[in-house]
């Protein structure tokens, strides 16, 4: 197990153009899993790809286990990665496949004590101990049944999770994961994103993730490092992220519907959908506004409910409430509606960072 | 017997487009070829059979009569300037089988694709690797490399004459230059037996290697990028990604390379014909060369015929196991 740390990791694809990857530091925990969260272009496979050795960084270093390896190849850094096409090779068996890397790093040593079998004596415990390896990687995630297949046999759920055990079989010091999940259709994906999860706690492999689905971020992270356009807008707990958001692409991107930000004087001011109810609903400090209801969405467990703001300087702002019911609501009219003043988040307009909560004139 | 039936076929055809045409527009009798428009694919026989004949004509005529006409010959004594033609059996095949030029021309023949098809696929690997990449120019060589296919072959075998040539050859005068060769008992290309070989097969490689190479570019183009990846974090060496990974994904598509590869050096007459004309002492005589200079130069044709008849086998089984070998190997 290893620690993986990024320091000023710059990545630049053609010369004068933005980078794909800017100045990125970072550190993982010993056995974490971190998750790489962004839109499509905001550098997090770049990143994940300098990591991995497939791709040269411009400047920057990146560390594993503590030692330099901007040099090494991705043979000698000691890690495992599963890509989003899986990457299997399609005419190998499960049993080649996931044996592949013992071979190719010749893993499998017979122990001293074996000197007396001869050559082929010696080739024979070789293959046993490989089997027994690639056995229990398979085991594992229970594709044990699968051994003699040819991938182009096997469903995309099954597909995954030969390339776990072809990753895991060589107990790698990091994991990395470029999207795994996104070729499963979407019943499939939450059983597999439960499943990676009790993988990852059983193996306890410091592991990274990208992914540009929020709720897997979300769902699986320790920690979530918020990517956009190639920088860093935020490490945190999944927690932090989503109730601390850094700046307000932090908070736009987490979170469906998104963050309501409304502009005031020099600030920016930010309440999630599910913390703005019908005023009766909430209690202690709040701030009120009227709402003009333009649309109600009914989703089974909740109803989104997108309106207008009416009156007061936020006069003509679009914003979209939660809520658990919004039965009684009827298009077109109008109702008051509140924000507990502990959930509103302040921004600066111009940086678009995070401020300091203060006390406004809303009226 | 036979004939009626097929009458009965035929009126009932006759009776069948009136009523599917009185559905159309009731009253109005259509041309049958309009009724093709209307159903969208083409129901007349007569203009299926217009719109293949150019086909089957040129099929017939350029292929299937002198394919046939030279199976027939090979059983018969057609000789050039005589119009008398007997059917002899198997009398042709018996005696060239016994002749010691058709037998060389055999080992020649085979010596020469194996041994060229074996350099063109490893060079053509090389080259297709170093192409793969992108870098400044590559485009350019790229083009450079697939000028020796395109050019006609005769034009760059007498080229290769030349370069050859027992006095004026540039390859001879670096090796004098460099000291590998004597000036004044220079190595005849062209006319040592061992030299003339090696020389043919040189230049069926320059040949075919750019046409292979271009297949297998396009192979290796086709494998998905991760592949290859994959294999390198999973701790694969360079030798250990191209013989465990790259080659068995493209194997289908080498077999086409050597396939087609094989069926050009063993049917060639160009080269061999061009540079040694089969000498010196057969030494360099194949199979196409034996039936020209059997059939034609030596006015036997039936003998030409014959040998010519010989390369038929050997092509169904390369064809045969090439396409067996292609379709084995499955690729997801």
């Amino acid at each position: 197990m290893a620690v993986v740390e990024t320091r000023n990791l710059t990545k630049v694809f053609k010369e004068g153009e933005l980078g794909a990857v800017n100045d990125v530091n970072l550190v993982t925990n010993e056995g974490e899993f971190l998750v790489f969260l962004g839109p499509s272009g905001s550098g997090k496979t770049t990143l994940l790809r300098m990591i991995a050795g497939l791709e040269h960084p411009t400047a920057g270093e990146i560390l594993i286990g503590g030692r330099v390896v901007n040099d090494l190849s991705p043979r000698e850094r000691r890690i495992a990665m599963v890509f989003q096409s899986y990457a299997l090779y399609p005419h190998l068996t499960v049993y080649r496949n996931i044996a592949f890397p013992l071979r190719a790093q010749k893993t499998i040593k017979v122990p001293a004590s074996g000197k007396s079998l001869g050559f082929f004596g010696r080739m024979q415990e070789r293959r046993r101990l490989e089997k027994e390896k690639v056995q229990w990687a398979a085991s594992l995630l229970g594709i044990g049944g699968l051994l003699h297949r040819k991938p182009r046999e096997l469903s995309g759920g099954e597909r995954q999770r030969v390339a776990l055990a072809r990753a895991i079989v060589r107990e790698p010091s990091v994991f990395l994961l470029d999207e795994p999940l996104s070729n499963l259709d979407a019943k499939l994906r939450a059983s597999a994103r439960e499943e990676l999860e009790r993988f990852h706690r059983s193996i306890g492999t410091t592991s990274i993730y990208v992914t540009h689905d929020q709720v897997e971020a979300m769902a699986m992270g320790d920690r979530v490092v918020v990517l956009n356009q190639g920088y860093v807008r935020q490490i945190g707990t999944p927690k932090e992220v989503y109730d601390q958001p850094a700046d307000t692409f932090v908070a736009t991107f987490l979170g469906s519907p998104p963050m309501n930000l409304v502009e005031h004087d020099e600030l920016i001011v930010g309440f999630r959908p599910e913390q703005f109810r019908p005023a009766a609903q909430v209690e202690g400090d709040k701030v009120s506004f009227r709402l003009r209801v333009e649309n109600v969405e009914y989703l089974g467990s909740e109803w989104i409910v997108a309106g207008i703001l009416t009156g007061g300087r936020m006069e003509g702002k679009k914003t979209i409430a939660r809520m658990a019911s919004a039965q009684s609501l009827e298009l077109g009219q109008t109702y008051d509606f509140a924000v507990p003043e502990r959930e509103l988040k302040f921004f600066d307009r111009s940086s678009e960072k995070r401020v300091a909560a203060r006390a406004l004139q809303w009226q | 017997m036979a004939m009626k039936p097929a009458g009965d076929a035929e009126t009932q055809a006759k009776k069948a487009p009136p009523l599917s045409s009185s559905l159309d527009k009731p009253g109005q009798l259509r041309p049958r070829w309009k009724k093709v428009k209307s159903a969208g694919a083409a129901t007349s026989p007569l203009l299926g059979a217009a719109m293949f004949s150019p086909a089957a004509l040129y099929i017939l005529l350029l292929i299937a009569v002198p394919f046939f006409l030279a199976i027939f010959y090979a059983f018969s004594d057609a000789r050039i300037g005589s119009t008398e033609l007997h059917f002899i059996g198997l009398e042709n095949f018996r005696s060239i089988i016994h002749s010691p030029s058709f037998q060389k021309a055999v080992t020649n023949s085979i010596i020469f694709t194996v041994v060229a098809q074996a350099i063109v696929l490893v060079c053509s690997n090389i080259l297709s690797i170093a192409l793969e990449k992108p870098f400044r120019g590559r485009g350019l060589l790229r083009f450079l490399i697939l000028l020796p296919w395109v050019a006609p072959v005769s034009l760059g075998t007498i080229g290769w004459k030349w370069i050859l040539d027992s006095i004026y050859s540039v390859i001879t005068w670096v090796l004098v230059w460099l000291g590998f060769a004597n000036k004044l008992d220079p190595p005849y290309w062209l006319g040592q037996e061992g030299l003339a070989m090696a020389s043919v097969i040189l230049v069926h490689c320059w040949r075919l290697i750019p046409f292979a190479t271009v297949i297998l570019l396009a192979g290796r183009t086709a494998i998905p990028k991760e592949i290859p990846e994959a294999a390198s974090i999973d701790g694969a060496g360079f030798w250990r990604t191209q013989f465990q990974i790259n080659l068995p994904i493209m194997t289908p598509i080498l077999s086409v390379a050597v396939l087609f590869g094989s069926i050009f050096t063993f049917t060639d007459i160009a080269v061999v014909y061009i540079l040694t004309n089969g000498g010196p002492y057969d030494s360099t005589q194949t199979l196409p060369m034996l039936a020209y200079t059997q059939g034609i130069q030596g006015s036997d044709l039936a003998a030409g015929a014959a040998v010519s008849v010989c390369l038929i086998p050997v092509l169904v089984i390369i064809a045969y196991f090439m396409l067996r070998m292609a379709h084995r190997a499955e690729v997801v």
